[in-house]
């Protein structure tokens, strides 16, 4: 037995009985030991189960010492309803803060809500990349690989043995002649970083064609390992809560490209959490990215922004996902 | 070393100088100046000053607001403070030598204390509605001096001091007030009314602002501490737009900032309740989704509004912080001591929801009620009430348990009987499949016995929460319909609506017993302020009005105690036409009026707001009150809330 564990002992044996076990055993143990911060306190595993008690005489009359506190209490059972066996006990996340500084940031004009009249023509640029295939059935995007397209509400993925882009027949015929299309891909330039290329359309259903009204180009920042890409843009004539907005990129088990827009506009909060399956993210090797896991994963991108912050709290996290 | 050494030899033989008496009462001129709230005086400013200045503890750099724990400093040794409701008294322990070096027997159970800036401890006496300042020991194996008190409005339950030291903010839960005192002398300075069940409090860091969570309502107060009219800022916690889903459990309240380039937030960790609506359902709320979950509110104290969480849904977990009750944030780390599930737990404040963000949990002792943080040594210590513990956690560690572990002095005759002190662990134990399916406990629905304020769904139809805690005995039968006579009967049929499998088994017979037994001794308010001297913090009380809606209570024509005579319950049922279509039955039980005040909305069904609200629309229904003047109608509000 060590002289401080014999020491401890003794004030929980025989403080109680009188001043003379607590006087000079307790500073016994302390003479010459290192003032403490905590972390240093003198304790072993032994005497954490082992807690002197206080001298009788510096309590009140008709107290009594607390006595040696033995070992924790197990937690309580989950019991034998079956509710509670389903449950899980919420796993536990580490997050990471993302610096928001280094997220590349571009300026965008709002996105038109109201489709132009049947018989006018939208400005903007022929869509050249968009591939319509005879007959007019389906549309698709030229020289991708990865990413994914929507027509009207309809969205599909570009990606290896996903099919070949979208439909068009939901969308034709209709009273309506322009309807909303966009596309979006994420893939490895030459210097092996990661572009992110969005198309923003209206789409002729009579002559099949589209009009180019926006487009952006840019090189996310990598973040949870490298599994989502994330960048932002500001857009000074948009509506309030949708003037600021970090776009969260991951791989996607249906879309193939998920795009996650959370607000950044002060006084907002906002949050994406994407589970990621092992075909997921073999699928995302299309891109060029080199994913830092095979295993499936969950990732999680949340932003705090008060009104009086100078810049959002943006943080990321990557786990394993539950059991199932 | 040497001086450390002979520290430790000072704080254990001063142990056996022998213990004082509680240090005397303040001088009367002390008490009177709070009642009359007279301008400070050197006199009263000397009877409230520190006796030995600069011995003793000293408090920890930035800490002010108080908990049931709080931590100081003496040579370099840390030292907690302990507030013991359930045996009245203050211990204080030797943190870094997990040993408790003395107690302070104090009258009134001591709810929350706080080190002030010069080292004096200020405790806030619930049940004595008052608020003591403490001379600490110069060893602080001695008791601890009382200097001075003051009477502060009905359940003082926090403390939060301002940036500067200046002065002192007070909760007080039953009387709804934020009080101000001027923290030298503890002279009030003033107080201002706010909502249902104010808790925990915090002073922003301009010291223009104290923010105060309630525990139930789902809100934040800010009350103005600076310009004249002192207004209070209502900050609406309830989640979504347009759903509006209320909560309950906000007891504490913390101020920090995420980053070293600011970020303030609030952050108030709580639940978010789903009652159902005015419908019938298969359990209380319903048994498909979570009725409650848990939250955690984080607001921007610059723009006094919360950021828009209105997106998130938790997914329903097992061993979830369903409630609440302590906490502490340092930079982007929120710690919450959890009942229920015994636990303190680590979340990230960052987090769009930090509850869904959990870091790290750490088991302690059962009851844990009281929080303090050490950000400098790196350590958490909690008191937990039910285990009548303090343990210490190392927060650099890796442990996922409390090994640190203090067993608190007792009284030879402990205050609370062991039965109904099982009972208690009972009434608050979450994940417990006899009690329901879904996790909530007991006091989930009942904080501290009470009621959430709100009106669920049931398989009767709406039925607002009843206010258990002090009305339980002698009230029998039980349930809106009165159908069971017995206690343990009616908890068995409430545990099955909630999913629960009961308590009939016969390994299960003791557990339901000392429910029981709790569930008889669970004391309501303590009304000190009635019959006292009024002090200036109080609401302005008119007790001519009270008498006067005695009067109109008791008047046979008006029909209130024929039914209700001295405010309780005659224990029959009745058909007072307010059931409808909904209803099962039309006759309900008559509850009981105690402490009607704090347990809005009223009727079976929450319909009334308020009381005033009940008296001008109910008449005929119980009672007769159309015929009642405005002023009558508010003499008899002014009665009722007294009771």
């Amino acid at each position: 037995m060590t002289p401080a564990l014999r020491s401890f002992v003794l004030t929980s044996l025989f403080g109680a009985s009188g001043c003379a076990a607590t006087g000079t055993e307790l500073p016994a143990r302390d003479v010459g030991a290192t003032p403490p911060p905590a972390a240093s306190a003198p304790r072993s595993e032994e005497l954490a189960q082992v807690r002197p008690a206080p001298s009788a005489s510096a309590l009140p009359p008709g107290w009594t010492s607390g006595a040696p506190v033995g070992a924790p209490e197990p937690p309580p059972s989950p019991g034998s309803a079956r509710a509670l066996f389903e449950k899980l006990a919420r796993a536990t996340v580490q997050r990471t803060r993302v610096s928001f500084a280094d997220l590349p940031v571009i300026d965008v004009a709002p996105i038109p809500t109201g489709a132009p009249a049947n018989g006018a023509i939208p400005a903007g640029e022929p869509a050249s990349d968009l591939f319509v295939a005879p007959g007019c059935s389906r549309a698709s995007v030229r020289g991708h690989r990865y990413g994914k397209i929507r027509l009207d509400w309809i969205e599909r993925p570009i990606a290896p043995q996903s099919g070949a882009g979208v439909d068009t027949g939901h969308v034709r015929p209709d009273i309506k002649q322009w309807k909303p299309a966009s596309w979006q891909t994420l893939e490895a330039n030459d210097r092996g970083a990661l572009v992110y290329e969005s198309t923003w359309a209206w789409f002729d259903i009579n002559a099949c064609k589209a009009t180019v009204i926006q487009r952006i180009e840019v090189t996310p920042l990598p973040i949870a390992d490298g599994l989502a890409y994330a960048f932002r843009t500001r857009c000074q004539a948009c509506a309030i809560g949708k003037q600021e907005i970090l776009h969260v990129l991951t791989p996607s088990s249906e879309e193939a490209l998920a795009h996650a827009e959370l607000s950044i506009d002060a006084g907002t909060t906002a949050s994406t959490v994407v589970e990621l399956n092992a075909f997921t993210l073999e699928r995302f090797k299309a891109s060029g990215a080199h994913p830092s896991r095979t295993k499936p994963a969950v990732i999680g991108v949340d932003v705090q922004r008060g009104v009086s912050d100078a810049e959002p709290v943006v943080t990321e996290f990557v786990a394993d996902p539950p059991p199932h | 070393m040497r001086s450390f050494a002979a520290l430790t030899l000072l704080f254990t033989l001063a142990g056996c100088g022998g213990a004082g008496p509680v240090g005397p009462r303040p001088e009367s001129s002390a008490l009177s100046r709070g009642h009359t709230g007279s301008p400070p005086t050197n006199s009263i400013e000397r009877s409230c000053a520190r006796r030995r200045p600069g011995e003793g503890p000293a408090r920890i750099d930035g800490a002010r607001q108080s908990s049931a724990v709080a931590l100081a400093r003496l040579a370099g040794r840390t030292v907690a403070y302990v507030a013991d409701a359930d045996e009245g008294a203050i211990h204080t322990l030797d943190i870094d030598r997990d040993v408790e070096l003395g107690v302070t027997p104090i009258e009134g159970g001591p709810s929350a204390l706080i080190v002030l800036a010069d080292g004096r401890v200020a405790v806030s006496l619930r049940d004595a509605a008052r608020v003591d300042v403490l001379e600490p020991a110069p060893a602080p194996v001695g008791p601890l001096e009382r200097l001075c008190s003051v009477d502060v409005p009905e359940e003082p339950v926090a403390l939060a001091a301002s940036p500067d030291d200046t002065r002192l903010v007070v909760t007080s839960a039953w009387a709804g007030r934020v009080s101000v005192l001027d923290a030298r002398d503890l002279s009030p300075l003033f107080a201002v009314g706010v909502p249902r069940d104010p808790r925990g409090v915090v002073v922003g860091a301009d010291g223009r602002t104290a923010f105060v969570a309630h525990g139930v309502g789902a809100r934040v107060s800010a009350v103005d501490l600076e310009a004249p009219t002192h207004d209070v800022h209502d900050i609406d916690l309830r989640l979504g737009d347009r759903e509006k889903r209320p909560g309950t459990q906000g007891y504490a309240i913390v101020l920090t900032t995420l980053d070293a380039a600011g970020s303030p937030r609030l952050l108030v960790p709580r639940t978010t309740v789903r009652t159902g609506g005015t419908v019938i359902s298969r359990g209380y709320g319903s048994v498909e989704v979570s009725p409650i979950e848990p939250f955690v509110s984080v607001i921007d104290p610059i723009a006094e509004r919360s950021l828009g969480q209105s997106g998130l849904d938790l997914e329903r977990h097992r061993r979830e912080c369903l409630l609440p009750r302590a906490a502490a944030a340092v930079g982007d780390t929120l710690l919450v001591t959890c009942l229920g599930l015994d636990a303190l737990v680590e979340l990230d404040a960052r987090a769009a929801q930090p509850a869904a963000s959990e870091r790290r949990r750490w088991q302690v002792p059962a009851g844990p009620i009281g929080l303090a943080v050490d950000p400098e040594r790196r350590i958490a210590v909690v008191l937990s009430q039910f285990a009548h513990e303090v343990s210490t956690i190392d927060l650099g560690a890796t442990a996922t348990k409390a090994d640190r572990r203090v067993a608190l002095a007792r009284r030879d005759t402990p205050r609370l009987v062991a039965e109904a002190a099982r009972g208690r662990a009972l009434f608050h134990a979450t994940d417990d499949p006899r009690i329901s399916r879904d996790g909530r406990a007991c006091a989930s629905c009942h904080p501290e016995g009470r009621d959430d304020a709100l009106t669920w769904a049931t398989p009767d139809g709406p039925r607002q929460t009843i206010f258990l805690a002090g009305r339980i005995a002698g009230s029998a039968p039980y349930g809106w319909f009165g159908a069971h006579g017995d206690l343990g009967v009616h908890l068995g049929h409430t545990f099955t609506r909630l999913g629960g499998s009961g308590f009939a088994a016969p390994r299960d017979k003791e557990d339901l017993a000392a429910l029981v037994a709790w569930l008889r001794v669970m004391q309501g308010p303590a009304r000190a302020a009635i019959g006292r001297a009024p002090s200036p913090l109080d609401a302005p009380a008119d007790t001519a009005l009270v008498d006067r809606g005695r009067r109109i209570f008791d008047d046979p024509s008006v029909g209130c105690a024929q039914c209700h005579g001295g405010g309780e319950t005659d224990r029959e049922r009745h058909d007072v036409g307010t059931g409808q279509a909904i209803e099962a039955s039309l006759r309900f039980d008559t509850p009981s009026l105690r402490f009607l005040a704090g347990s809005g909305p009223y009727f079976h069904d929450g319909r009334h707001a308020t009381l005033a609200e009940l008296i001008e629309k109910g008449d005929g229904r119980m009672g007769h009150t159309a015929q009642l003047s405005a002023d009558d109608r508010a003499a008899l509000t002014a009665y009722l809330e007294t009771l």
